[in-house]
């Protein structure tokens, strides 16, 4: 869920960009110049895929999947994440320009706390580990977003303390659903393109 | 899929050197961002129409899309004015509404609509390969800016193939339903879609190097400060020190919200 504008106090704000610049630097800094076109192509995807609503009860929820950019991109999801929210907000105008960095942060961290905690695991030929894995980094991104979402507000204003819970507890079935959907999607690229899994370790091109 | 209707134009901003408009709008919104008070918001909501004003975008399209962004402010409706401690002006079933509540929903909804209002006006006037060679000139990350552009220019590629395939799938007799058909079906899909987008990736890196590239795009394209960015600029500062002064007559230290 983004932030809109407007919403977050000063400190907040002002704390977000200062983290996103730090990780977005440490991401371009480990990429190397021949990553930079296929980091760009599947950023267009992530955004494209988050365009996707997928239905969950009477309702539908459009999907995230920061633990699978974390898990394919690991530092590099800073400023692929940056640069698709930066798309969200000029062209759709979710999210906005002074959240920009705090949007970022709640979605790339934990994505990258789950490729540190979970790439291990999800990439292992063991089918179960893998299942593990890439589940607790689905939902655990997802759970992770919404945790940092609560708190950015709850910094904000002790007031945002309802909202932020009602944040967290609309958070739950989209982690639930992400999870799924992260496993079945890594399962797959298992199958039919293992390298994308490990895009760090292939020589470019 | 992305909407590039208000590209051509003649208006003020349009015609405005990108990177003023990228320096202006930053400190701008960032100043917004910051207002306690509700009257500094509102004068803030002026400055969001003269933006506006001066893209020359029609009203009625902007208003629809700013019901649409506005949802995440209506959530906010339903429990602020009941979760902050204040003078209660009336009550339903045990919440209390209290006047600091609503004021605070009232500052944020300003706020939020004066940033968003720039932001359409700023994008509406400026296309994103012109804003990456802007921010090439601002001294942003090379990188970054690549990332951008390539990224941009992939978008439509990608929902295209997107498409083909969930219409391959719909040929199929695919219903989307609460089960985990569904799911499968769209997660064999999306990871279709990064494995084509990630060999994409790789012909497009191939094909660039094989024209030359070494890193950077090279910009054509002079720009130019002219009187009007200079007036664009001094404006922006003028309204700054407005709101940022507006916003602080008065103001008792410590009592600002979020502070």
């Amino acid at each position: 869920m983004h932030i809109s504008e407007g919403v977050l106090a000063a400190p907040v704000l002002v704390g977000g960009a200062a983290i996103c610049i730090g990780g977005t630097a440490l991401g371009l800094r480990r990429m190397s110049q021949d990553e930079v076109p296929k980091v760009a192509v599947l950023t267009a995807a992530f955004f494209v895929a988050s365009l996707v609503h997928v239905p969950l009860g009477p309702s539908s929820v459009h999907l995230i999947l920061n633990g699978l950019i974390g898990l394919i991109l690991g530092w590099a999801a800073f400023p692929a994440l940056l640069i698709a929210l930066f798309f969200q907000a000029i062209f759709f105008q979710f999210g906005g320009l002074t959240v920009l960095g705090v949007n970022t942060v709640n979605m790339a961290f934990p994505g990258v706390v789950a490729y540190y905690l979970c790439s291990g695991m999800a990439r292992s030929d063991n089918h179960l580990l893998s299942i593990v894995g890439g589940f607790i980094a689905g939902a655990g991104a997802v759970a992770g977003a919404g945790i940092l979402v609560a708190v950015s507000l709850y910094l904000s204003n002790r007031a945002f303390l309802t909202p932020a819970k009602a944040v967290l507890l609309a958070h739950l079935p989209i982690m639930i659903i992400e999870g799924i959907i992260t496993v079945i999607m890594i399962s797959f690229l298992k199958r039919v393109k293992p390298e994308l899994l490990r895009a760090k370790e292939d020589a470019p091109c | 899929m992305l909407e590039e209707t208000f590209y051509q134009g003649s208006s003020f901003l349009h015609r405005a050197d990108p990177r003023a408009k990228v320096i202006c709008v930053f400190f701008l919104a960032f100043a917004i961002a910051y207002l306690h008070k509700i009257s500094a918001a509102m004068a803030g909501l002026l400055v969001g129409l003269l933006f506006l004003y001066g893209a020359k975008l029609p009203p009625s399209k902007i208003i629809k899309r700013l019901i649409v962004v506005n949802a995440f402010i209506g959530f906010l409706w339903l429990f602020l004015p009941f979760s902050a401690p204040g003078k209660v002006i009336f009550s339903i079933w045990k919440l209390n509404a209290t006047v600091e509540g609503i004021e605070m929903a009232t500052l944020i909804t300003l706020k939020c609509n004066a940033i968003l209002l720039m932001i359409i006006s700023f994008a509406a006037s400026t296309p994103v390969p012109v804003l990456g060679l802007a921010l090439t000139s601002l001294r942003l990350p090379q990188k970054l800016i690549l990332l951008l552009l390539i990224s941009y220019r992939y978008l439509s590629v990608i929902f295209q193939e997107y498409n083909r395939l969930l219409q391959a799938a719909r040929i199929r007799c695919f219903v989307a339903k609460n089960n985990m058909h569904t799911y499968r079906t769209y997660a064999y899909l999306l990871a279709m879609v990064l494995i084509r987008s990630y060999e994409r990736g790789r012909r497009v890196y191939q094909a660039m190097l094989l024209r030359g590239f070494n890193g950077r795009f090279y910009c054509l394209q002079d720009f130019q400060l002219r009187k009007q960015d200079l007036l664009l600029a001094l404006g922006t500062g003028l309204c700054v020190l407005i709101l940022i002064g507006t916003d602080h007559i008065g103001a008792i230290p410590g009592v600002p919200w979020g502070a």
